[in-house]
């Protein structure tokens, strides 16, 4: 809900607020738990009797309950309430004509909740005492600007505008939750966890943090044919310690109206070409609170029954912690072709970030496991198309296409060693930050190759990997950087077409050359579970696919080694088809417009790896869970009258 | 322009107003948690911190890590199919990749850190009483040298760390074994000066704690006489007595016996049980999948891990007539408790399934048929090796069952873990004694243990004599008494009887074993932060 409202007290002096508000609720769980149960239940078991009542334990393992024990049961609930209000005011003033002073007011407040119960006959209890939890938060962030306006045409020729602000940001988070066990009514669900025998968790927590800035900007136009923008600001943010507490921040950038020049007036062929320069330095304070204090966290332990709570230094004190900043040098070029029929954007970018922000991992010989840190530097290249062209534009029939094309490459520059690669962080000169780095699979050991494998203390069967240092055993030596999850290009393709009343649009896309992890296709061996349908290798198959299952294992050697996989995916993400009912039609009913609708989504999806053959999602941004790709038709009509 | 004048004045003398609250607007203060050099300088925050050098002997003590890595891979414990085989085998799995040595390794370089920190801060903390700093210390010492004991047991050379970390350090230098034990001894001597006899608080490091400790290690690094004489001086100069009846020890209701001289704690209290004793789920067969049985919580929850090997079996079953500590301790029965898959003859609360070390005649096994089902030896070993999935065996049962938890599918079990139980002092006395050429004197402590263990009338059967004390009677007599107990891998180990005892008695291990795998890998996680890796090099072999 929002609304709206100014107030115009005088000529001189406006006035407005403005106010959002929303609440939103979530009652299913979307996590793909459940889903990853049902594919991993046993198939040699049955979730329904005979009489069609449920089973909790359909294979009678007690490991492996009902996938849909919740829904069957009735036996969960999670209510996850959220409200928000933002809220903004601002008075503008003007002081000259050409002199404006206004100031922001914000604020914006987000209540969350979260509650949840799950009872003896739920997925996740397997028959244990029933369960509940109460999470709640406050957060409120307030927002100060104030903003003074200089905005004068000389000559009509020269705009020039400069603006000076300054700023204070606030905010404020707040927590506290209740978990609790063996609920003595399960129906109370989570409204009486007073009533619980046991206490498992309590806990509340506060985060503060404040922003505060100036900034000035000054622009000045020359007849609208060449823009210029020079601006610089200071950011100061609580977070750091208080010698590094301030970063600044200069940026220009330039811009050519090429179409407003004459000699390019009312062509036909060109009716919008802007070229654009620009370099700038922005910050990055994006990191937790406190965190250069090197807190301590607390610790449980008991003495006999009694609490021995403790404290100890779990992160290492970095008071040197300082701004991540990059600095961006960016070539962007706007063009319009044949009177609009073709309009697209190309951006080439290159960006350097200092002073990276990253938790970086320590040698635990230290006592501590991590430490925040300005870790390094990287460097990201990139290109961006858009184009939206309007390919057949006539009164039965029109073809509009979009199209738009992203790739980039990101590389590590320099770590805090200078030039040498961080295996503890997996971290290499030259390579993106989130790299695979593993064992590299080149098959799987088989019969006629037992003498070597068995040097490298192996058998058949086994998975073979590279042999990378050549010392004629496998160890931490051989592994290599296997991939990045980073895609080599991503593209969108959207076309609509409208013939007399018909419509038709679809929307492909493509994601080209990112490496993923697909945990399913590492699967533990033993028979609690089910399996996707490998090729697995048995002395009858010698394939070098998959390893020989072992009941014996609950993983094979070198496992991951046989899970990485090329991403690259095509999939047709959405098909629509639309008949419009004639104007011929309708005026003799009382609508106004009505449209018939089939639509459908991931009708059709290509990928390089085996996903496909197994129907599974294939969209992800990091690992892969075991989603099916599902497949939504939907059909409808849109009435207005 | 009135107006214009006083809306802009007002304007400027709000920036004015914020500027002047702006004084101190990017201080940061955290009211919610202490910052080290604040806290520790006061006696509540001393002793939060000497509180938390306590909890990672969690990491270890009553976890599958540190059951897997003193357990598996000996004479007397093989892998049932849960467990991670390369363990027992000693093949390419047992690689420095494996979590679990990450687990103890860090585990325990934290719980170090914090020691450091407490023993290098001591002196700062302003509120506390002499004789209160100086019991928190000698916990400090104690604690730091029982992690050092149990890394450089299994990793040989470790890096020796001794003072707190205060700023960025990729750097690691391993130090040789014996410099680190010289040091774990000095922790020793140094906590055994500084603590008392008992603690208010139960669970808190003691005299005879670090005492025993000091027996322990002494007989590691072969100095026997010291061995034998705090091995003496912790049975004789406290309360502590052995129980009559071997399977007291393990009443859970009675955790705090009087054979018990330290233990981890673990605690009933979910909150305070964070990372619980887990011991109840490794050494259970699979019962749950035979007729007329389901998983409850009084059998227990099983991961089937740890599976006595043929040897041990033989040795139980050959010593039980005399020797009370196998019925005592381990399961052969279950009773029906499923009435969804009841056997034609059977009913609930029957006998439903027998697990035996012995053979039992066919036609007994057809006459029960319909009644339960058997599991002779039979049919869990073939000679030495283990028949079929490897899941079937009598349980080491009394020792870990762990009925107080909450549910049977909460793992985190309220146990102590008994890291020192005064049985051990005196198979250490003996075996000091022994290796001293005092076997005369050694045998006393030796038959002392093993006519509590015996069966009334039948102590004198138990009874051996001076030259029967030898190093195997002596590793015999620790797996009867300690089983399960964490203790078997350093103990073959700390013999040298390692390779010789497994080569006998581990089918699976027998033909990878070597002289390399008396030390584990240095977990890969240690040495790839590590910014100095040609001079901090791998264990040879892994």
């Amino acid at each position: 809900m929002s609304s709206k409202f100014n107030f115009t007290l005088s000529s001189k002096v406006t006035a407005g607020t403005s106010i959002l508000f929303s609440h939103n609720v979530m009652k299913a769980k979307t996590d793909d738990a459940r889903l990853d149960a049902a594919v991993r239940t046993s198939p040699l078991g049955s979730p329904y009797n005979e009489d069609g009542s449920p089973r909790y334990l359909p294979t009678g393992d007690g490991f492996s309950p009902h996938p849909l024990a919740d829904y069957e049961w009735d036996s969960f609930r999670w209510d996850n309430k959220r409200w928000a209000a933002y809220i903004t005011t601002f008075v503008d003033v003007k002081i000259l004509p050409e002199m404006n002073y206004r100031v922001n007011l914000g604020t914006d407040i987000k209540l969350h909740n979260v509650k949840s119960s799950q009872g003896e006959f739920s997925y996740d209890r397997r028959g244990g005492p029933p369960i509940a939890g109460i999470n709640h938060s406050v957060a409120n962030q307030n927002l100060y600007e104030s903003i003074l306006t200089y905005d004068k045409t000389f000559n009509n020729n020269h705009q020039l505008t400069v603006t000076a602000i300054h700023g204070l940001q606030t905010s404020r988070e707040e927590t506290a939750s209740a978990n609790v066990s063996q609920l003595p009514y399960e129906t109370s669900r989570y409204h009486n966890i007073g009533s619980a025998e046991t206490i498992n968790s309590v806990g509340s927590n506060l985060n503060e943090w404040n922003l505060l800035s100036y900034a000035a900007r000054v622009f000045y136009g020359y007849q609208s044919k060449y823009l210029m923008t020079l601006s610089f600001r200071a950011d100061g943010a609580s977070q750091f310690s208080p010698d590094h507490k301030w970063g600044y921040f200069p940026s220009a950038a330039l811009a050519w109206n090429i179409t407003e020049e004459n000699f390019l007036n009312n062509s036909d062929f060109l009716s919008n070409l802007k070229l654009r320069i620009s370099y700038g330095v922005s910050g990055n304070q994006g990191i937790a609170p406190y965190q250069t204090q090197g807190s301590l966290s607390r610790t449980t332990y008991a003495w006999d029954e009694s609490p021995a709570y403790g404290y100890r230094s779990s992160t290492l004190a970095n008071p040197d912690l300082k701004w991540e900043s990059t600095e961006t040098y960016n070539i962007g070029l706007d063009f319009g072709l044949f009177g609009g029929r073709i309009n697209g954007n190309l951006e080439m970018y290159n960006t350097n970030t200092f002073d990276l922000i990253m938790l970086r991992l320590l040698p635990i010989n230290t006592g501590y496991n991590e430490v925040l840190e300005n870790v390094g530097s990287t460097n990201n290249k990139g290109f961006e198309l858009g184009l939206n062209t309007r390919n057949i534009d006539k009164p039965n029939f029109s073809w509009n296409s979009d199209l738009s094309f992203y790739l980039n490459r990101e590389k590590i520059v320099e770590l805090f060693n200078g030039q040498e690669d961080d295996i503890g962080n997996q971290w290499f000169i030259g390579h993106p930050i989130h790299v695979y780095y593993d064992f590299n699979k080149v098959g799987i050991w088989q019969l006629d190759e037992a003498a070597e494998a068995a040097e490298y203390n192996r058998e058949p069967g086994q998975i073979k990997v590279q042999d990378l240092d050549g010392n004629g055993a496998v160890n931490d030596a051989d592994r290599m950087i296997i991939g990045t999850r980073q895609p080599k290009f991503v593209v969108n393709l959207a076309n609509s077409f409208t013939y007399k009343n018909w419509d038709l649009a679809f929307t492909a896309y493509a994601r080209w050359g990112n490496t993923i992890y697909i945990g399913h296709l590492n699967p533990a061996s033993g028979k609690r579970y089910n399996h996707l349908a490998l090729d697995y290798w048995t002395p009858n198959n010698p394939t070098n696919a998959h390893p020989r299952p072992d009941d014996d294992v609950q993983g094979s050697l070198q496992g991951s080694s046989q899970a990485y996989r090329d991403g690259s995916f095509i999939r047709l993400r959405q098909l629509s088809l639309g008949y419009t009912l004639p104007e011929s039609f309708l005026n003799r009913t009382f609508l106004t417009n009505a449209r018939i609708y089939l639509s459908g989504e991931n009708l059709l999806y290509w990928t390089k790896s085996e996903m496909r053959e197994f129907n599974m999602e294939p969209e992800w941004s990091a690992n892969a869970a075991l989603m099916p790709a599902v497949r939504t038709f939907v059909t409808g009509i849109n009435v207005s009258f | 322009m009135k107006t214009n004048i006083f809306i802009a004045l007002l304007g400027f003398m709000t920036i004015l107003l914020l500027e002047g609250c702006t004084e101190g607007f990017l201080e940061e203060e955290n009211i919610r948690a202490p910052v080290a050099d604040q806290h520790f300088t006061s006696s509540k925050g001393f002793n939060d911190l000497v509180n938390s050098s306590y909890q990672f002997l969690r990491s270890y003590y009553g976890k599958e890590e540190g059951h897997m890595m003193t357990t598996l891979g000996t004479d007397i414990w093989g892998a049932g199919y849960g467990s991670v085989q390369s363990f027992n085998n000693y093949d390419g799995g047992m690689a420095p990749g494996h979590g679990f040595y990450w687990n103890v390794w860090s585990g325990f370089y934290q719980g170090i850190a914090t020691c450091n920190t407490i023993i290098g801060r001591a002196s700062e903390v302003e509120d506390i009483s002499e004789a209160d700093l100086n019991i928190r210390l000698g916990e400090a010492y104690f604690l730091r040298a029982m992690y050092y004991h149990i890394l450089v047991m299994h990793w040989g050379a470790v890096p020796l760390e001794l003072e707190e970390v205060r700023e960025v350090k990729t750097t690691a230098t391993r130090t040789p074994e014996n410099e680190v034990y010289e040091q774990i001894i000095t922790d020793l001597l140094m906590a055994e000066q500084l603590l008392p006899p008992t603690q208010p608080d139960y669970g808190r490091a003691t005299k005879p704690a670090a005492q025993a400790l000091l027996a322990r290690v002494y007989l590691t690094t072969n100095q026997n006489e010291e061995a034998a004489t705090y091995a003496k001086t912790v049975i004789n100069d406290y309360n502590f007595s052995l129980l009559d009846d071997f399977a007291e020890i393990w009443d859970i209701d009675n955790e705090q016996n009087s054979e018990v001289i330290w233990a981890v704690q673990y605690t009933r209290d979910e909150r305070l049980n964070s990372g619980g004793n887990r011991s109840h789920l490794y050494f259970l067969m699979e019962y749950d999948f035979e007729p007329g049985l389901t998983l409850n919580i009084n059998y227990g929850r099983s991961w089937v891990r740890y599976f006595p090997s043929r040897f041990f079996l033989n040795m139980l079953q050959e010593t039980r007539w005399k020797d009370s500590r196998y019925e005592k301790v381990w399961k052969e029965v279950w009773y029906a408790n499923n009435p969804n898959n009841l056997l034609p003859e059977q009913q609930l609360g029957d006998t439903a399934l027998v697990v035996v070390p012995y053979s039992v005649p066919q036609e007994v096994e057809d006459a029960k048929a319909d009644k339960y089902t058997i599991f002779d030896i039979d049919r869990i070993y073939d000679g030495e090796n283990p028949i079929g999935k490897k899941s079937r065996w009598p349980t080491l049962f009394e020792k870990h069952t762990d009925p107080l938890r909450s549910s049977n599918i909460n793992i985190e079990g309220s146990r102590d873990w008994f890291v020192f139980r005064l049985a051990e002092m005196y198979l250490i006395a003996a075996e000091a004694l022994m290796k001293q050429d005092k076997a005369s004197e050694g045998v006393i402590y030796m038959n002392t243990l093993r006519e509590r263990a015996a069966w009334p009338g039948n102590e004198a059967d138990m009874e051996i004599t001076a030259d029967q004390l030898t190093i195997d009677f002596i590793l015999d007599e620790r797996a009867l008494e300690l089983a399960g107990e964490m203790f078997r891998w350093p103990d073959l180990k700390r013999t040298g009887k390692l390779i010789e005892r497994v080569k006998l008695y581990n089918p699976e291990a027998r033909a990878n074993i070597q002289e390399t795998h008396l030390v584990r890998p240095i977990p890969t996680n240690m040495i790839d932060r590590i910014t100095n890796k040609e001079e901090f090099t791998q264990n040879p072999g892994y």
